[in-house]
Formats: C-alpha cells, sequence, structure tokens
C-alpha cells in the first residue's frame, strides 16, 4: 500500500502504521520477531501490497545503511563492485556506492525474476551474510520481496516470478504473506488512498527501536516457559504436515522451533496478553517455505495440523498418543493405537478411522481383520466400528458371488488375474483364505479396476498382515 | 500341491517324458463357465470357511415386541426403586449380562441361516446382544437400545477365532 500521512491516523496502535504503511498489524510480530533475531525475511505478495515500500520504511526507521536491489536486473557487478587484483595477488573489490559492502541491510527485490545464477550468488549473503566468500561486516538483515511465484497448473501467480529455489527458500526463517486489500478496515483502506509521502518521526521509529529491544529482551524469557512445549508443537507439526503431503526439511523444524519463540516474545512485546495458541499458529504460517515455491498448503489441513499439535503440548511426553500421532505410516498407526489400551474410546476411534482412510485396498482389510481378532474394534465408537464390521463380515464369513461378464471385457482380464492369484494361496493356510476372500470380494464389489490393481491388493493384504501380525 | 497332470509322450523318443505340474491353490474357489462363441463367461466364487465360529442369538417368543416394564415381569424382577423407569432398570441388568457374556468387546453381525448354535438362550443374555447391534457390528459398550431391538426376532454373531475357545458348549 501506499505512504500515508500519519497526521490523519487514530493513536497508533500499530508499530508500522506511523511509518506510513498502513494494514499490517496482522503480521506485525512475525516481522518484529525476524527483526529481533536478524532472520531474513521473504515478503510475499501481489504487485502493490507495499512489500518494498515495507521494507524501506523499516531500513529508514532503523536508520540503517541498507541497498535496495531489483534482483530481475542484478548483476554480480553492482553487488560486489569490480574485482581488481592487489599486490599481494588477491583480488580487491572496488567498492561502488551501490555495492553491498557496509551495507546494515540489503533487500532484494522480485527475488523471483532474478536469473539463477545470480540466486545461486545470492545465497551466501542470505544465508551466511558472505560474497565470494568474504564477510560482508555489518551486514544485519537481509530481506527479499517476491510476486507470489506462476504455476503450470493455474493462471493465478505472476508470470515471470518463478518458483524460488527450494535451498533458498529454505534459508528464509521468515516468509511471510502480505495481508489482502480486502482483510483492511475500511479506514485503513481510506486512509491508504489518502496516504501522503512524509518522513519518519523520530518518536514513532523510536518505538520501533524499543519494540525490538524489548522483543529481544523477552525472547530469553519465553525460550525458557515456552522451549518444551514449542520442540514439542513443532515436532509434532513435522509429523502431522508429512501426513497431509506437506513436507518440511528438519532445517525448516529447527527455524520453525526458533520462529515460535520469537514470534511469541514479538507477540508478548506488542500485547502482554498475547495468546500463545494464536500466535504460534501467526509463527507456523509466517514460516513455512511452500508459497515460495508455489506450493499451496490447504487451510483446512494447517489449522487442523495447528489444532492437534498444540492440544499435544498438554499431554505427557510419555502418553501413547503423542507417539501414535507423530507416526506416519497408518499401518504403524494403528498397530500402535491397538496397543495403547489406555486410549480414550475417541481417541481410538479418531486414530483407527483416519488410519484406515489412508490405506489402500487389501492393506485396509487386514487391518480390519487385526483389529477383529485382537478385540480392538469393540474400543471404537459405534460408527467406526460398524463400518470395520462392514468390511470383515465379507471377508471373515464364507463370502460368495457370480457374475456374468463378455470375455473382452477388460473385467475379464482382471478376474484371470484374480484367478491367478489365488492358484498361487495355500488351501491349508487359514491366513491365505482371508487373503483370498478379499480379492474376491474386492473384484465382486468393482474395486479393481484392473489386473493390477488385483495384485496390489493382494500384496498390500499379505504385507499388512505380517507388519500387525508378528511386530 | 493338487492337479498333477501327466503330458502324452512325445512322438521325439529319445526326449525325456515331460509331466506338467500345476498347483491349483485357491483356484478351486473359483469356477468359470465359457467362454462360449458367445463370449459371455460365468465367473463364481464361493468359500465356505468361516473364520470364528457364529452364534446365534433367538429371543423367547413371549419376550418379543415386549415393553421394558413387561419384560421385567416375565424376567419376574420387580421395580427397583432406585430406578426412575422400567427402561433405566432394564438396561442396567442388560448391562450388567453383558459384561459377563465371554464374547470379546465387539463382534462382526453376519446373516443369520439359522444353522448357528444357539448357546446363550435365556432372554436377558439375547436381549444384552440385540440391544447393543447395528446392522453390522455389536459393541458391549454400546449403550443398550430397548426401542431399536424391540422387532429383532434374531442376530448372528462371528466370534472370532482367537475368542472362540473361551465360549461355552451350545446346549443340546
Amino acid at each position: 500500500m501506499m505512504k500515508s500521512s500519519t497526521s490523519t491516523l487514530p493513536a497508533p496502535s500499530s508499530l508500522f502504521d506511523p511509518l506510513g504503511v498502513i494494514g499490517f498489524s496482522s503480521i506485525e510480530a512475525p516481522l518484529l520477531a525476524a527483526l529481533a533475531t536478524d532472520s531474513p525475511l521473504l515478503l510475499i505478495g501481489p504487485h502493490g501490497a507495499a512489500k518494498s515500500l515495507l521494507l524501506n520504511k523499516i531500513a529508514e526507521a532503523l536508520n540503517l545503511d541498507f541497498r535496495h536491489y531489483n534482483a530481475s536486473l542484478l548483476n554480480f557487478d553492482d553487488l560486489v563492485g569490480f574485482p581488481l587484483p592487489s599486490s599481494d595477488g588477491t583480488l580487491q573489490y572496488v567498492k561502488t556506492p551501490a555495492a553491498i559492502w557496509g551495507a546494515g541491510a540489503v533487500i532484494f527485490d522480485e527475488i523471483s525474476r532474478c536469473r539463477p545464477d545470480i540466486q545461486n550468488k545470492l545465497f551466501p549473503i542470505i544465508h551466511e551474510r558472505k560474497v565470494q566468500g568474504l564477510p560482508l561486516v555489518g551486514l544485519q538483515y537481509r530481506w527479499a520481496a517476491m510476486n507470489p511465484p506462476s504455476k503450470d497448473e493455474d493462471d493465478s501467480g505472476y508470470l515471470g516470478s518463478e518458483p524460488l529455489d527450494t535451498a533458498l527458500a529454505d534459508r528464509f526463517p521468515f516468509v511471510i504473506d502480505m495481508p489482502a486489500w480486502r482483510m483492511f478496515t475500511k479506514e485503513q483502506q481510506l486512509a491508504v488512498i489518502q496516504s501522503k509521502d512524509q518522513a519518519i518521526e523520530p518518536v514513532h521509529a523510536q518505538r520501533l527501536v524499543q519494540a525490538i529491544a524489548r522483543t529481544k529482551a523477552l525472547l530469553a524469557q519465553t525460550s525458557e516457559a515456552l522451549q518444551y512445549g514449542m520442540a514439542s508443537y513443532v515436532q509434532t507439526m513435522f509429523a502431522l504436515l508429512s501426513q497431509a503431503g506437506i513436507e518440511l526439511s528438519p532445517r525448516r523444524c529447527a527455524m520453525l522451533y526458533r520462529s515460535c519463540l520469537s514470534v511469541n516474545a514479538a507477540a508478548l512485546a506488542i500485547a502482554p496478553k498475547a495468546s500463545v495458541t494464536d500466535t504460534t499458529l501467526l509463527a507456523l504460517r509466517s514460516s513455512l517455505p511452500q508459497r515460495a515455491l508455489g506450493i499451496a498448503i490447504s487451510e483446512v489441513k494447517l489449522l487442523s495440523a495447528h489444532k492437534e499439535a498444540m492440544r499435544l503440548i498438554q499431554i505427557s511426553p510419555d502418553d501413547p498418543l503423542k507417539a501414535i500421532l507423530c507416526e506416519t505410516d497408518p499401518v504403524e498407526k494403528i498397530r500402535l493405537a491397538v496397543a495403547a489400551h489406555s486410549l480414550p474410546k475417541s481417541e481410538f476411534s479418531r486414530v483407527v478411522a483416519d488410519a484406515l482412510s489412508q490405506l489402500p485396498l487389501g492393506s485396509r482389510e487386514a487391518a480390519i481383520v487385526h483389529l477383529f481378532e485382537t478385540g480392538a474394534v469393540g474400543r471404537l465408537n459405534a460408527a467406526v466400528a460398524s463400518q470395520a464390521g462392514d468390511v470383515y463380515k465379507d471377508i471373515a464369513v464364507a463370502p460368495q458371488f457370480s457374475e456374468t461378464i463378455h470375455a473382452t471385457h477388460g473385467r475379464y482380464r482382471t478376474w484371470n488375474r484374480v484367478k491367478s492369484l489365488l492358484a498361487g494361496l495355500n488351501p491349508k493356510e487359514a491366513r491365505d483364505h482371508l487373503q483370498a476372500n478379499t480379492i474376491a470380494t474386492l473384484f465382486a464389489q468393482k474395486k479393481l479396476a484392473t489386473p493390477e490393481d488385483a495384485e496390489a491388493a493382494s500384496n498390500h493384504f499379505v504385507q499388512t498382515d505380517k507388519a500387525l501380525r508378528f511386530s | 500341491m493338487s492337479g498333477v497332470d501327466t503330458s502324452a509322450l512325445l512322438h521325439n523318443m529319445s526326449a525325456p517324458p515331460k509331466t506338467l505340474v500345476k498347483y491349483n491353490g485357491l483356484e478351486g474357489l473359483t469356477q468359470q463357465a465359457g467362454p462360449g462363441g458367445s463370449g459371455v463367461t460365468g465367473l463364481k466364487y464361493t468359500n465356505p470357511t468361516v473364520f470364528g465360529q457364529a452364534v446365534r442369538f433367538v429371543i423367547p417368543p413371549a419376550y418379543f415386541g415386549q415393553e421394558p416394564e413387561s419384560i421385567l415381569t416375565l424376567l419376574q424382577i420387580s421395580h427397583d426403586s432406585k430406578f426412575t423407569s422400567a427402561t433405566e432398570q432394564l438396561s442396567a441388568l442388560i448391562n450388567q449380562r453383558a459384561k459377563k457374556l465371554p464374547l470379546p468387546e465387539g463382534c462382526a453381525v453376519i446373516k443369520t441361516n439359522g444353522q448357528e448354535p444357539e448357546i446363550w438362550t435365556d432372554a436377558l443374555s439375547v436381549l444384552a446382544i440385540l440391544t447393543k447391534c447395528t446392522d453390522t457390528i455389536w459393541l458391549r459398550s454400546k449403550s443398550p437400545s430397548l426401542a431399536g431391538a424391540r422387532n429383532k426376532r434374531n442376530v448372528s454373531l462371528l466370534v472370532p477365532p482367537l475368542f472362540v475357545q473361551h465360549l461355552p458348549k451350545a446346549p443340546q
């Protein structure tokens, strides 16, 4: 958004409104956390969302010697100056006014439009404050901004804004989505529309400096108070997000942990009664690199994982529920849940229903057989148990079906594979009968579309049955 | 191994005779007619093996369709003032009985063919099953549904193999 005249605004409750950037109170805590911890910060938003303005204003308020580079136009010489051989045989750089040497903050705008070779050269600057192996003394802040990247499957992104390299994106502890215009209040929208370019008043700049100092001071306290809970939260989130198809690197987990602590400290510095639950969700949202990679994250999955992880903070580290929920293999999850007799019925039912829904054909049937054979089905609520019973009766009790099909039909080929699979089973082995019934039932229910489906279901049954019976 | 076929000797007498060993496994559970000239194929699968033991529960005729008050009367149990209603009192009795039945905590409900053994024939045991069943599952922990069971005459449960040893013998 555009600059605003601070004199037209109400009493400043936001740190950034008085700097002339309106409507960022929702991301104030992660911004402040990034500033207090000197962490690399990446802002993502559409054009005109005031990404560059925000970073420029922060640099101005903190009185930083900063360089603003447009990464899409950047040449490496612009960054380092011109290399000249010195008398001792090493290279010295002729420092131009725009070179990065001596800067307190750098802004790489349009980083997603930058050439791959330049992106590679930005990597050590962002990651370790070095260029060409030389330390950038005095460089405190590394910031970047980009438009949402374009994706092949839709046109919601910007043409030319490419997904960031995964390794580069993973070097930004804070990846923050800019608040959308529709999220602004009417007053904020009007303030943006009527804004004027004005210098930052020292009192407002000082307010930001003090907030950063308060956050730093509070960070030690919040780290002590929240360290166990946040570590547990991140550990659980890693597993839950992985189950939801959102993969995080171990490095990102460590970053997320630190972000959770620092964003909570920042939130307390802004509002002493800030909720840990809400703030941690904000920290999570501000720490996921997927947006920079052009990968959409389901809000429902994110919220449900957050809720679950927060809930698990409260429980003892020895509680089996934690191990169960952190387990990514649904078969192992069922095995652990069946073994955990102390699990309440509601939890047990939820875990089992969730795991069964993730299992492929054949595997699901074997897991249900296990639930009945161990008596664990009696620990399920009626709805989940009924569904399991519906499957089990078809496998365990003398199933039969008959059907007439044409020999040219694809189903006939599948049937022939079913027959050949049955031919490989031992009539004297009870488990083989269960396997045969499973394949035949799935075929009768038209769940096996191809011969390969039949083979896969048969293999899944055997693997899961073995995993559950012999573990 | 099954289905050993001996092939005819080859014309070349210098070659050793060949025997085709064919393993049918559980293929015998399937039957197939055709495909004939029309290309139509009849497929069939039947596995008579039952995993575990089916047990049938049949409500004694006098109890069928009765209200809780009448059932208590038939059971010769007088009203207990600690219960506010006959439904509550009968439910408590059913729960007590269900706890004592040596069945797993949950059993699949299967189609009855009338041939399964009736191990328990007393009304309270049968009610402990009928009132805690859905169409597919019996759960010991389920709250008894007396209204839901009123129109059920019988139900068959499948007791998984590991639990069969705990079942008493069916009365002759």
